[in-house]
């Protein structure tokens, strides 16, 4: 029903009698100058910024309906709904059914719904207790009260922090992840400001828990660690069910002072290394005895920080949540007795699949190696490929129960700030209790979620996310997924390869017109079939007209029915193929494809006419080069089997049409679908004629880049002319000079840095 | 929102000229034939040059009040009686030139594709289809028009040449046809083969280069110039004068007799499939602009809800013609023919205005300084 609904709605606003919804999508379009990067639409986009905020914790639905404006911006209109749906706390400060319900769920303090325990607390006492309510902040949002946040993404966050700790309550801000990633700033800083709070620096904060905390628990999630251990302890065994989950290991120790400080680390089996817990943690600590008995407790945990734990990373942690969440994600907590501060020590370690070759996105020429499942390894691959200090990857925290890091790549000083903004403010936004994939990930920010063609980017390789994002692109990888997001998409980037790069220009500009020939055989050739044969045979050339006659002489369907039972039968085939067990399927294949052809035509079921144009259709689905393309090409063409079958060419022919409009009406992180063709900008040489990569010199003006220019116009500076006409110091205006030589600029495929004249 | 959407300079160029030209692959080359005879291809050229300088009056017009459209510019310079009624003009045009192309495009399909679908549907489908893209908005019907741009001009450029063989130029002659005198005449009193250049007036305030205003409109009529006079010059090198005028769609006539080859032959389908493309362009900025300028005139926040109405009607008046040649009369003798009065000669009173009342206004001021 909801997707039916989803569904009435989209058609509804196609026909658009909600226009104003159209005005509050995120708009990166290709025709304002860079400067200001502001808005085409008189006060429309500054305006729209401003609503925008709101959606990721908003309520309401309607524009004008108090705070309901601000949710319009990023999913599309039938996104928007479903995203108001669950985020909505109340409306005009009632209650929803749906935050009624949510607020029955019991929850942890940290989200994950236990057994019944918890109270809970209406909607109301939480604007009453001071803290404002979703619906107050969005309204104050739409309302213009509150500014939008500065082009580094963190207002928003920022201003709960900042409402929390006005409050005196403590509260996290954000998590360390990875080596490096959450790097201590001291322990004095700030604490004026915020008792307890963490201090840890580097990333922005973790998704803001509205949408699965309640006021009663609010003050639970940030609760300050005791001095006692053992009531700590305590509390960390309730919230991680001790006893009753068996991966959970809490372990006891003395540290060897006299008398005696007991501690206890806490960690989570398999996710953590028993080495690095062994020997770097226990064994240090166990086994020292020369701590000074006189010690205050505050000086024993700097002892222990500085002396006794070779972890290279340790972090303080002062409430139950942070221990919570460094132990989930495999990180060790020594808690001190007399401590009110834990000290996390990074101890990440878990099996995962090695780097290995690309399955979906392989190449002749060009790296062989694929993202894999692990985060950490997925963006060392990319920046092993943008040595530059300006690659710049944020971790957000996704999922309200998978609680999995999803790290955002931009290159600072190329990457139109408005849009690293505009994904954060997506991927902050969401509101589900696991995103397993990049594939869950996308339909959650893309701008229109019933449009069959893709409106992200996803990829593979690390050298092709690396050359986006050398464009001025956004990358998006997810913590479990083996494949990144690229935004914005646009649909020649669909039809791209990363060997187009790699070849020599008129391979790879040869190689994007058969793809596109590909892509229109994949969507065409069946319903061009149906209408030549039926609506117009006298096209057919009278030979081949007999020919076709005659094999289809004892063929008892008409040519659709023909034409659907060869299109099922593949669908079949090829997904009984991904199904199967490796060992049969080669079987399976020479099932499909012989017997089942052959005999098929051995029966008189089909023409031996229809198996080829089935097989030259598989052909050129196939070869599509991305997959949701190429999905969205075999839906397609079923409805263009359909309109050939009814009108002929003219059904087909108001069918691409139709399809063009909704092209060059789709947008992907405010860019339009079809840039730069649809509107028009200057090419960056890269659209369908592919430029030798010399004289690729811009990057792609849809993304608006802060620096429009990728390499010099002279950049083979060893040729006589070469050496004649570059201009001294070898760089073009706004842009560094690449190294001489062409050295790899940013060791991106397409930025082969010295693009010049021969 | 009426000011909805973001038009550039090449999507502007590109939707006027699909606007302008999409007629030539249906009765139009018949009725330049009629009139112009053996210079059927010299008549367009007197009468886009007179619908240039047409649209320079209202670029004129246009550039003293930015941002804002023709029919917001008439009421402001002549009140709001003789707004409206200049308004009233302008959608009368627009809305029965669409819903005559509309007629005409489906008459089209139905003799080269459906012979034996009914007309009803055929233009249902184009009724439905219309209001689906002009409900998208502007934005997305000039950008489907300039990603389409490349297929109108390989249509006309295939079509011309893969005529030549058949084209005997000596059905050229005399060249002048009916005379210098008449062609000019026709040509000046037909200039509204032109007037859907009125459609940049409407769209101006969402023009982004609302500056460039003029040279998007002279660009666009000297391209639909150029190619609608070699393609009339094919048309009747290829059916000499006699048969051309008889011949209700000259450009699918011409596309049957295309044979490279024995295998290459009957390919007029092929060019009707790209025709519908652009007749659906054209009918969807028709409808979008005459939506427009209604809800312009009404003073409407929102134009969408209007357009089923909009549509309905265009599709019930479109049967009002009870055959082709009577929708190709009205379209040529009242439609092509009066509607300059609309699109040109009013604007060019409301310049007059305009610019007399500034001067007022102007001696007013000096009046009261000297005091």
């Amino acid at each position: 029903m909801g997707l039916l609904r989803d569904v009435l709605n989209e058609i509804v606003s196609l026909l658009s009698f909600e226009s104003p919804a159209r005005e509050e999508q995120f708009v990166l379009d290709t025709q304002p100058p860079l400067p200001g990067l502001t808005s085409d639409v008189p006060g429309g986009r500054d305006g729209r910024g401003d609503r925008s905020q709101g959606a990721g914790a908003g309520a309401g639905t309607g524009p004008g309906q108090g705070g309901g404006g601000g949710l319009a911006a990023p999913g599309g209109r039938a996104g928007d709904r479903s995203r108001a749906t669950q985020t909505s706390g109340s409306q005009n400060g009632e209650p929803t059914a749906v935050s009624r319900l949510r607020q029955a769920l019991p929850r942890t303090p940290h989200g994950f719904i236990r057994p019944r325990k918890m109270s809970t607390v209406k909607v109301g006492a939480r604007g009453a207790s001071g803290r404002r309510t979703i619906a107050e902040e969005t309204h104050q949002e739409a309302s213009g009260e509150i500014s939008p946040p500065p082009p580094d993404g963190t207002g928003r966050d920022e201003r709960h922090g900042q409402q929390r700790g006005d409050r005196g309550r403590t509260r996290e801000q954000a998590q360390p992840q990875g080596p490096g990633e959450g790097q201590e700033q001291g322990q004095g800083q700030g604490q004026g400001k915020r008792q307890g709070e963490e201090q840890t620096q580097g990333q922005p904060q973790a998704p803001d828990d509205d949408w699965n905390s309640t006021a009663g628990d609010a003050g639970d999630e940030v609760k300050p660690l005791a001095q006692s251990l053992q009531a700590n302890l305590d509390a960390l065994k309730q919230v991680f069910h001790y006893g009753l989950n068996s991966d959970v290991i809490i372990r006891e120790f003395d540290i060897p002072t006299a008398p005696p400080t007991r501690a206890a680390i806490v960690f989570m089996e398999g996710l953590s290394s028993k080495d690095i817990i062994d020997l770097a943690v226990l064994q240090p600590l166990m086994l020292i005895s020369n701590l000074d008995r006189d010690l205050r407790t505050s000086d024993v945990l700097k002892l222990v920080e500085r002396r006794l734990l070779p972890g290279n990373q340790v972090t303080h942690k002062r409430n139950l949540r942070g221990i919570v969440e460094g132990v989930i994600a495999g990180t060790t907590c020594l808690l001190v007795e007399g401590c009110d501060t834990a000290l996390e020590v990074e101890t990440k370690s878990w099996e995962h699949r090695g780097v290995s070759q690309p399955t979906a996105e392989t190449v002749v020429h060009g790296p062989q190696e694929a993202f894999n499942e692990t985060l950490k390894n997925n963006v060392a691959l990319v920046r092993r490929r943008m040595r530059t200090p300006d690659l710049v990857s944020e971790i957000l925290k996704v999922g309200t129960l998978s609680r999995v890091d999803c790290a955002i790549l931009h290159v600072e000083g190329i990457t139109n700030p408005r849009l690293v903004a505009e994904v954060k403010r997506r991927v902050s936004g969401i509101r589900a209790d696991q995103v397993q994939d990049t594939g869950a990930l996308e339909q959650f920010i893309e701008d229109r979620p019933l449009v069959l063609v893709p409106q992200v980017l996803s990829t593979e390789r690390p050298d092709r996310m690396a050359a986006f994002l050398a464009e001025g692109h956004v990358g998006i990888l997810l913590d479990g997924s083996p494949f990144g997001l690229v935004v914005p998409a646009t649909f020649w980037s669909m039809v791209h390869s990363a060997e187009d790069y790699f070849l020599r220009w008129p391979f790879g500009t040869f190689l994007r017109v058969v793809r596109l020939l590909a892509l229109v055989v994949a969507l065409l050739l069946p319903a061009v079939y149906i209408a030549m044969t039926n609506f117009h045979p006298e096209m057919i050339p009278t030979d081949l007209l007999l020919a076709i006659a005659a094999t289809r002489e004892r063929v008892p369907f008409p040519t659709v029915v023909e034409v659907l039972l060869m299109e099922v039968s593949f669908e079949l085939i090829r997904e009984a193929g991904i199904r199967v067990p490796g060992v049969i399927g080669p079987t399976l294949g020479i099932v499909g494809a012989l017997i089942l052809g052959q005999a098929a035509v051995a029966a008189s079921v089909v023409s031996p006419i229809l198996v080829i144009i089935v097989a030259i259709t598989a052909l050129g689905s196939f070869a599509i080069p991305n997959f949701n393309m190429a999905f969205a090409a075999r839906l397609t063409r079923f409805v263009y089997i359909f309109l050939a079958a009814a009108f002929g060419f003219y059904g087909i022919a108001v069918g691409v049409f139709l399809q063009i409009m909704i092209y060059v009406n789709t947008r992907s992180f405010g860019v339009p679908f079809m840039s730069p063709v649809a509107p028009f900008a200057q090419s960056s040489g890269d659209l369908i004629l592919r430029y030798p990569s010399w004289s690729m010199e811009l990057r792609p003006p849809f993304v608006q880049p802060q620096r429009r220019v990728r390499q010099p116009e002279v950049g083979r500076t060893w040729t006589p002319s070469g050496e004649a006409e570059a201009p001294a110091g070898g760089a073009a205006p706004g842009r560094q000079a690449p190294p001489a030589g062409g050295g790899d600029q940013a060791g991106s495929p397409r930025g082969k840095g010295g693009g010049g004249r021969a | 929102m009426l000011e909805e959407g973001r038009v550039g300079t090449t999507e502007a160029i590109a939707a006027t000229v699909y606007f302008l030209s999409s007629k030539l692959f249906v009765s139009f080359p018949q009725q330049m034939a009629t009139v112009g005879l053996t210079a059927a291809w010299i008549v367009p050229i007197v009468s886009f040059g007179t619908g240039a300088v047409g649209f320079l009056i209202i670029a004129a017009l246009l550039q003293r009040y930015p941002r804002k459209s023709i029919v917001e510019i008439g009421e402001e310079v002549a009140g709001p009686a003789v707004g409206i009624a200049a308004s009233l003009g302008y959608l009368a045009f627009f809305f029965a030139a669409t819903v005559l192309v509309m007629r005409d495009f489906s008459e089209t399909v139905g003799t080269a594709l459906l012979p034996r679908t009914p007309l009803s549907v055929v233009m249902l489908i184009f009724v439905l289809v219309t209001l689906a893209a002009a409900s998208l908005g502007i934005e997305a019907l000039t950008r489907a028009a300039l990603l389409a741009a490349p297929l109108i001009v390989a249509t006309l450029v295939f079509l011309n040449l893969l005529s030549l063989p058949q084209a005997n130029f000596d059905a050229l002659f005399p060249v002048l046809g009916p005379g210098p005198g008449k062609i000019v005449c026709h040509g000046v009193l037909h200039s509204a083969v032109t007037g859907e250049v009125m459609f940049l007036g409407v769209i101006a305030p969402q023009l982004r280069d609302g500056h460039k205003l003029r040279m998007m409109g002279v660009l666009s009529i000297a391209i639909t110039a150029f190619f609608t006079s070699v393609s009339l010059l094919v048309f009747v090198s290829v059916f000499p004068y006699p048969f051309c005028a008889h011949i209700p769609y000259p450009g699918y006539e011409t596309s049957t007799l295309i044979y490279v080859g024995r295998f290459f032959q009957r390919v007029e389908v092929a060019f009707v499939f790209l025709w519908v493309i652009s007749g659906c362009i054209e009918l969807g900025l028709g409808a979008y602009t005459s939506t427009m300028i209604l809800a312009r005139m009404l003073k409407l926040p929102v134009y969408r809800p209007i357009l089923p109405a909009v549509a309905l009607l265009g599709y019930t008046l479109a049967f009002v013609p009870p055959d082709v040649p009577t929708a190709t009369r009205l379209d040529f003798e009242i439609v092509r023919t009066f509607g300059g009065i609309a699109v040109f000669v009013v604007p060019a009173v409301l310049l007059l205005v305009a610019q007399v009342k500034q001067s007022r206004s102007g001696r007013k001021r000096g009046r009261a300084r000297g005091t």
